[in-house]
């Protein structure tokens, strides 16, 4: 049925389709950002900001970076990845002089040392922001007022829930929830290949359990039902 | 405090000429490195050094107490001369704390009344912003260079000094006096 195509899939050459590679905007992000910048001191001041620090990291040369290309990535460990993928390089014994503007005696640059994400890392990203948002959503409500009935119709789906199902206390719920999440994610028992489509697993079950939005229980009964066919999926026709 | 502003205002500023220096980071086997970060190290050459007469011991006072921070908005180092003021009345507080402590003939010689007045109203009285007149505030100099002359780094009367000491308390109660009488007045 055409609602169930994986449309990125089929699209793949076939190398890629044998060897299902994990797909992340972190590539793509990666492949923008330039391969060696050679700091000069216009650039360097332009890093270092109002700050007191005058020192550089790499998060900040690579923040700055981020925001020359127009890219926000907001999510902490996605960002630490991406700047673990980069390193400084000195050459000689460079001097700034902030009396004459300028960096002389040597040169420091930003390099790229790797041009795409490790495939473990991309692994061990898979689903992880969405499991935070499941986290999040007993943090602003009350737990009298937690959706016991919506919490059980997703623990039926997901399944490997039977002890937390029994259960009526709805902290043991969210802890049962995010356990199997974490067990399914670490194992990918659903073969996802994208970490944006993984993360939106969890996204969808905070915003069903939270709201009842039938748009988001769809979408994920429907990557469910794809995974029956053991392939790798990499993405899905969502529902709005 | 003219005076220490004075003395203050002599003093010039370092050069902003750094060097940078690459933080190097090993991985857990040692195996690889690599330059996460990058730290500027004020050039030696470049740093100022205040000039300091032994003789004199407001050069030293404020030579200790000069704080100088880089600003990259205006690329220069700056210091705030009110600041060292500040910092050096400070260091003066500390150093009669320190010679009441060491050499009042009291059991506790922190229970004593000159010594509380010393340490919770003797800033106060001058830095209040309608300061003493300055023949108080020369004297509390002057009082600073006779103390910082005669004592060790501990603040205990130099054993060729001791006869000294005695003084020394009676010019502090007479300091402490003066100040509340003319605090009073205002």
């Amino acid at each position: 049925m055409s609602v169930f195509v994986d449309k990125k899939f089929e699209s793949l050459d076939w190398i890629s389709q044998a060897t299902e590679p994990i797909d992340s905007e972190l590539n793509i992000v990666l492949g923008k950002m330039p391969e060696q910048v050679d700091i000069d001191f216009n650039t360097y001041v332009s890093i270092v900001g109002d700050s007191w620090d005058i020192g550089l990291d790499i998060r900040r040369a690579v923040s700055f970076f981020l925001k020359k290309i127009d890219v926000k990535i907001s999510d902490y460990v996605k960002r630490k990845e991406l700047e673990n993928c980069f390193e400084f390089q000195v050459d000689g014994n460079p001097v700034v002089d902030f009396e004459v503007s300028q960096i002389y005696g040597g040169t420091l640059s930003l390099i790229k040392v790797q041009s795409t994400m490790d495939e473990k890392v991309l692994k061990n990203l898979l689903g992880r922001q969405g499991i935070e948002e499941v986290d999040m959503i007993w943090q602003n409500m009350i737990w009298q007022n937690m959706n016991i009935a919506r919490t059980n119709e997703i623990m039926e789906i997901l399944g490997g829930c039977e002890s937390h199902l029994a259960t009526r206390s709805a902290r043991k719920k969210k802890y049962g929830l995010r356990l199997r999440l974490q067990k399914l994610f670490a194992a990918n028992e659903w073969n996802i290949k994208d970490t944006e489509l993984a993360d939106k697993v969890g996204t969808w079950i905070a915003r069903y359990i939270k709201t009842g939005d039938l748009s988001a229980y769809t979408n994920f009964c429907k990557l469910k039902v794809m995974t029956h066919k053991g392939n790798p999926i990499y993405s899905m026709e969502e529902v709005e | 405090m003219k005076r220490l502003r004075e003395y203050a205002d002599k003093h010039g500023v370092s050069r902003p000429v750094f060097d940078i220096v690459p933080v190097v980071r090993r991985d857990h086997e040692g195996a690889s490195s690599s330059i996460e970060e990058i730290n500027l190290e004020l050039k030696q050459e470049y740093k100022y050094v205040p000039e300091i007469n032994e003789a004199d011991p407001l050069t030293v006072l404020i030579a200790k107490s000069r704080n100088e921070a880089f600003s990259i908005g205006i690329k220069k180092f700056t210091v705030s001369n009110e600041s060292t003021v500040s910092n050096a009345l400070r260091n003066v507080n500390e150093i009669f704390l320190n010679f009441l402590r060491r050499n009042l003939p009291n059991k506790q010689p922190t229970h004593t009344i000159i010594y509380k007045w010393y340490r919770r109203d003797f800033l106060n009285r001058l830095t209040y912003p309608d300061a003493l007149s300055e023949n108080l505030d020369n004297a509390v100099l002057a009082l600073y260079s006779y103390v910082y002359r005669n004592v060790d780094d501990s603040g205990k009367i130099l054993d060729s000094k001791k006869e000294h000491s005695k003084n020394i308390i009676a010019l502090l109660e007479a300091l402490m006096e003066k100040i509340k009488n003319e605090s009073k007045k205002r």
